[in-house]
């Protein structure tokens, strides 16, 4: 790369650093050929500090996070450069000469709590077999130490969670027994990949919050993998951007996220909805309310039961025509169930649910006879779309399924709406496979417009797209909005993103709605202690406190 | 933990599939045209005196309609009368009762071999410290799935017995003449085992808890032993239960390679004979040991697994393709 | 680090580790790169079946049924490349004109069990309900007797010979077709592209031929390829047994069973057709392992 940049931090290091990598390059190999996917990146972190790894998908971060701790796939191979831990120089290291820094110099708290722990073993004997190898403890105290420590980490009731199986656990519970694990050996550089990309925002708080708390205790320093800038912002020493394998800028939190350099981290800076909640004021304001005396959907006490546990518990609430109405909630709200009574994939047990002047039936029949009133777009376009199917037969499909016989007319129609959700006419004998996530999620809103339906529900439709692409579709949405007169049920678990977007928003708790009404007063004075707490976990400028400030 | 409810409902689910079987067999076997009763007494190259056809007409009741007929099996078989062999006469229980031990022998022998070689051809073509070698182990179930039973047995008796001459082919001798039988039986029915018990294997060592595991410091060798190995052979223990039919299935095949007078004989004769009561009883037998094992299999589960506790139901293992092969 | 003992080159790095495996696509990729050959040679293989069953006389020069005396029992040799049989018959030719005969029975049973089996599976996974219990207790009855066995059972009630033979396999094959098809029916049917087509208005009849099949046969193709193969060493197997097409009819099951007697003086006979049934079987394989890879991308 053409770009250098200084490997140090800004203020000269006082001690040397616990982790420094000098020009790593990585690459995998796939049977002969080697794919290099990190390219001469340097960075050094200092004892007890935090270094933020911010990338998207493809950036690399994760890899870097691996090779720091010795963990790449068979795979994965140093191909230059080096990586030094507490000094010692670890890139040639053999897995005998790794043994003696893990758990007890560098610990790794991983992605995805959920498969992170033996499934068939008891959380008990998993942070006790980790206490054995590297403290003190010995069979007589290890189950009070393993209490001790689950205790530490915030397992509520660890007298009885030493017993459970993993399963037993939620995510935040099982991320906490990880960081258990992890610090057993009271290392001095914990390496956390994405922790929290896998669990609810205010989860997500809490846990970040204990890391903090640990560092400040132990003194450890953080290796923090993110794709998230906001909370990079908020929980970082130092930042470093890292873009398709190479490092784009690095420095110091505060200068980075006050003065950004590299047009690449402005990039991301700006398409970051916590970061920039003001960026679509105005097109939100140019098409609000054409029409606010009439209701797009009313949903009135609507209630959904699974077995005795009712998902949906006496849910009510308006949409505006021409709107974006936000249904936003946190996993098992109930929020989706909701969208999916709406467009009539799930049958409900009470209440009432009118989509303009037409009241739904609680047991919808098969196929679905408003399609060309109301559509969904679901959360994931590749399970969405049929994978045998080409762009052009997925499309042509609501069209031949509406009577339309005229192959030159389909064809018209088909390049139209490709034409409004702006992609190229080459992807049409691609399949959804072929395609990037978001001209994925761009087909399935074309294939969602294409009958011309005047109501859309979004469930979820940028949640798994990097922030960049999330931008461009959320670009698309407004434009669409503006030239076809939509109204939008956006749901959502992304509060950044709702403030950003939203005219109305709901929010529902456990299958309750906890309040409803426009963005700009919930979100400046929300009225439940629990909206509070969601806003509260909102990363970004408006609460900037760093862990180990 | 299992509950009661959940162990009596599965308990009646068997009860019924033997029950059902019992109805198809019959109904193959006697209400097909071409009664073998009737054709064994009409043979005319192996006349029955005219008094012995008299009886067995009588207790066959071949006169009556055939669902009074099948009421009349059903009612004997509760008084434990297995009827009678139209071949030689003999009541069924007594062949039977002759055969089982040989057979039961042989198929628990051939069940160890089956999991001693599942597992060492697993583990070869997971772990073994190089890469042509684990693909060496990974092509072994794939061949054991293309060979005849028949042919194995064949080339264990060419090589062993009459080349080395390690075994007789003739004499009984003791738990040694067990061994190449068991070999055969195992080769073909260890194969699906072995290749279930693979992917097994590389997805648990694929798994986040391993690289986790790493981070720890935990020496690969037991992430192997304590974790890997438990989570990768879970779906290949309900394999395993399904492979008990396929052992005494195949056993028809290794006991006559090798003039073994066990179950396997006894099937081989009857069918040569159409001889439809043996036949009926012994599939009968082997059907309701499938069941009953599969039964076990599902409430041991479990204890196994701790996921299954909280939902009991065990979790859908897609059964290898070729697992039907296995016995050929 | 000073470690001596670990100076490596980067390039051997990752063959220090213990940790193999990696992720099962790229292990796949290398197993087929290396098995370019085995590739060839196993369609170049079938090609010879092919032959074999149509034109048999271009691959021999000998009638199978025509003993010359004065030759029995000779070892294979460039005048009878399989050697020759207790009554003097080219072994080799016995073979050939054998494959039509293994060939076709294996191709009904598994013709029987393909259409009786997917139907079954289709009408319990798109009727449910009662259909599908009783179609599930079918399979239950049919998987509780081993294949092997049932189709003796069937062999029994219908009497010996090729066509009944190869009648009972596919029947003991049938509860293999339905179970696959019902389960890959049912797991289609649930997936989300098939809600989406009922959103856009798709009629249920419609969702199945359109969506549901053409994603669920892929599954069933494959098996069917793998069954084909289980089928020709079942159908081996009752002629083996003496249960399927009668002597001096040249069956590859049969040919091996006769050479049984021979085998201490004159192995061959047993080896020689025994390795053309486990060629043919691998080859099978190995052409639906390429086509359901091709399948896949």
């Amino acid at each position: 790369m053409t770009l250098t940049l200084p490997a140090t931090p800004t203020t000269p290091p006082t001690t040397a650093p616990i982790l420094e990598i000098t020009d790593l390059t990585i690459g995998y190999a796939s049977g002969r050929a080697a794919t290099t996917v990190v390219r001469d990146v340097s960075l050094s972190l200092q004892a007890g500090k935090t270094l933020a790894l911010v990338g998207q998908s493809g950036s690399g971060k994760s890899t870097i996070a691996l090779a720091a701790g010795g963990l790449l796939p068979a795979n994965g191979r140093i191909e230059s450069g080096t990586v030094r831990i507490d000094g010692q120089d670890v890139t040639e290291l053999s897995r005998r000469g790794w043994h003696g820094l893990r758990g007890t110099v560098v610990g790794f708290v991983p992605q995805d709590p959920l498969s992170s722990l033996d499934p068939l073993q008891r959380i008990g004997s998993q942070v006790g077999a980790a206490l054995l190898q590297h403290s003190s403890a010995t069979r007589r105290t290890v189950l009070e130490r393993t209490i001790a420590l689950l205790d530490r980490v915030g397992i509520r009731d660890p007298e009885r969670r030493v017993r459970s199986y993993p399963h037993e656990l939620s995510g935040g519970q099982l991320q906490r027994v990880l960081i258990a694990i992890a610090i057993a050996g009271e290392p001095k550089l914990l390496i956390a990949d994405e922790p929290t990309s896998a669990l609810d925002v205010t989860v997500q708080k809490t846990i970040l919050d204990l890391l903090g708390d640990l560092q400040r205790e132990l003194g450890l320093a953080l290796l923090f993998i993110t794709h998230d800038l906001a909370l990079a912002g908020e929980r970082s020493d130092t930042i470093a951007v890292l873009h398709q394998g190479e490092l784009v800028e690095s420095g110091a939190t505060a200068d980075i996220v006050e003065n950004p350099l590299d047009p690449y981290t402005r990039q991301l800076f700006s398409d970051a909805p916590a970061l920039s909640p003001d960026k679509y004021r105005d097109r939100r304001a140019a098409s609000v309310h054409p029409a606010p005396e009439l209701n797009a959907i009313t949903v009135s006490g609507l209630v959904k039961r699974f077995g005795s546990h009712a998902a949906v518990d006496g849910v009510s609430f308006t949409v505006a025509a021409g709107s974006t109405h936000a249904l936003v909630g946190e996993s098992g709200s109930g929020k989706t169930t909701i969208a999916r009574a709406i467009a009539g994939l799930t049958a409900f047990d009470s209440g009432e649910i009118r989509v303009g002047d037409r009241t739904l039936e609680r047991t919808p029949v098969h196929s679905n006879p408003h399609a060309q009133q109301l559509q969904l777009v679901y959360q994931n376009p590749l399970a969405a779309l049929d994978p045998r199917f080409s762009v052009r037969r997925a499309l042509e499909e609501p069209l031949i399924l509406a009577g339309q016989r005229s192959r030159a007319a389909r064809a018209e129609r088909v390049a139209e709406a490709l034409d409004q959700v702006a992609l190229p006419s080459s992807v049409l004998d691609r399949r959804p496979r072929e395609l990037s996530g978001g001209q994925r999620q761009r087909v399935a809103v074309a294939r969602a417009l294409i009958s011309h339906p005047g109501i859309l529900v979004l469930d979820e439709p940028t949640s798994a797209l990097d922030v960049t692409v999330q931008s461009r579709i959320i670009d698309l949405l407004f434009d669409l909005r503006e030239t076809h007169n939509l109204t939008y049920l956006f749901i959502s678990h992304d509060l950044s993103l709702v403030r950003q977007i939203a005219d109305e928003v709901s929010v529902l708790d456990s299958g309750t709605l906890v309040e409803s009404g426009p963005v700009s007063e919930i979100f400046s004075a929300p009225r439940s202690p629990y909206t509070r707490r969601l806003l509260d976990s909102i990363p970004g400028p408006s609460r900037v406190t760093t862990l180990s400030s | 933990m299992t509950s009661l409810p959940f162990v009596l409902r599965r308990l009646g689910h068997s009860l019924l599939v033997i029950a059902l079987t019992y109805v198809f067999v019959y109904a193959v076997l006697f209400f097909l045209p071409g009664d073998p009763v009737a054709s064994r007494i009409n043979n005319p190259q192996n006349p029955i005196p005219a008094d012995q056809a008299g009886a067995i007409l009588e207790y066959y009741n071949l006169d009556k309609a055939s669902i009074e007929q099948f009421w009349i099996s059903v009612t004997r078989l509760f008084s434990g009368d297995l009827g009678y062999s139209l071949a030689t006469g003999r009541p069924v229980a007594d062949l039977i009762q002759q055969g089982l031990g040989d057979t039961v022998a042989l198929a628990a022998v051939a069940l160890l071999f089956t999991i001693v070689l599942a597992l060492g051809v697993a583990l070869g073509a997971v772990f073994a410290p190089f890469a042509p070698l684990r693909k060496l182990f990974a092509v072994l179930p794939v061949l054991a799935l293309s060979t005849p039973g028949f042919l194995i047995g064949l080339l264990l008796l060419q090589v062993f017995a009459y080349q080395l001459g390690w075994f007789s082919s003739i004499r009984d001798e003791g738990v040694k003449s067990l061994l190449l039988p068991a070999i055969t039986l195992a080769v073909g029915v260890n194969a699906p085992i072995a290749q279930v018990l693979i992917q097994g294997l590389r997805k648990a060592y694929g798994e986040p808890f391993v690289t986790v595991l790493r981070a720890q410091g935990v020496p690969e060798y037991r992430i192997i032993t304590g974790h890997v190995i438990k989570n990768g052979s879970i779906p290949a223990v309900t394999l395993l239960g399904l492979t008990i039919g396929d052992l005494l299935a195949g056993s028809v095949i290794a006991e006559a390679i090798f003039s073994r007078a066990g179950l396997g004989f006894v099937t081989e004769q009857a069918v040569r004979a159409q001889d439809g009561p043996v036949v009926q009883a012994i599939v009968m037998i082997v059907a309701i040991v499938f069941t009953l094992v599969n039964l076990v299999t599902d409430l041991v589960y479990p204890l196994i697994d701790p996921r299954i506790r909280t939902a009991p139901k065990p979790v859908a293992v897609t059964v290898a393709p070729t697992q039907k092969a296995a016995v050929s | 680090m000073t470690d001596s003992t670990l100076v490596t080159s980067p390039a051997s790095a990752p063959f220090r580790r213990f940790a193999p495996g990696g992720p099962t696509r790229r292990a796949i990729a290398a197993f087929r790169g290396g098995g370019r050959v085995a590739d060839a040679a196993a369609v170049l293989f079938l090609a010879l079946l092919g032959v074999a069953i149509l034109w048999p006389g271009l691959l021999t020069a000998y009638d199978p049924l025509e003993a010359t005396p004065g030759t029995t029992l000779a070892g294979p040799s460039l005048a009878h490349p399989f050697g020759t049989d207790y009554l003097g018959r080219d072994l080799l030719s016995r073979v050939v004109f054998g494959t039509s005969r293994t060939i076709s029975a294996s191709l009904l049973a598994v013709t029987i069990g393909l259409g009786v089996g997917s139907l079954l599976g289709l009408l319990a996974a798109y009727f449910g309900k009662w259909v599908d219990v009783i179609v599930s207790r079918v399979i239950d009855v049919l998987l509780s007797i081993p294949g092997l066995l049932l189709s003796m059972v069937v062999v029994v009630a219908l009497g010996f010979g090729a066509t009944n033979a190869a009648i009972a396999v596919g029947i003991a094959s049938v509860a293999t077709f339905t179970r696959l098809m019902r389960s890959e029916v049912l797991t289609v049917t649930n997936l989300t592209f098939v809600e989406a087509a009922h959103h856009i208005g798709a009629k249920r009849f419609t969702v199945l031929f359109r969506h549901v099949l053409p994603n669920s046969y892929s599954a069933v193709l494959s098996m069917t390829a793998l069954q084909f193969g289980a089928s020709i060493l079942w159908i081996a197997a009752l002629s083996f047994l003496g249960y399927g097409a009668p002597p001096p009819q040249p069956e590859w099951g049969l040919l091996v069973a006769e050479g049984r007697e021979y085998i201490v003086s004159s192995p061959w006979l047993t080896l020689l057709p025994g390795l053309v049934i486990v060629l043919t079987v691998l080859s099978i394989s190995r052409i639906n392992s390429i086509f359901s890879s091709t399948r896949k991308d």
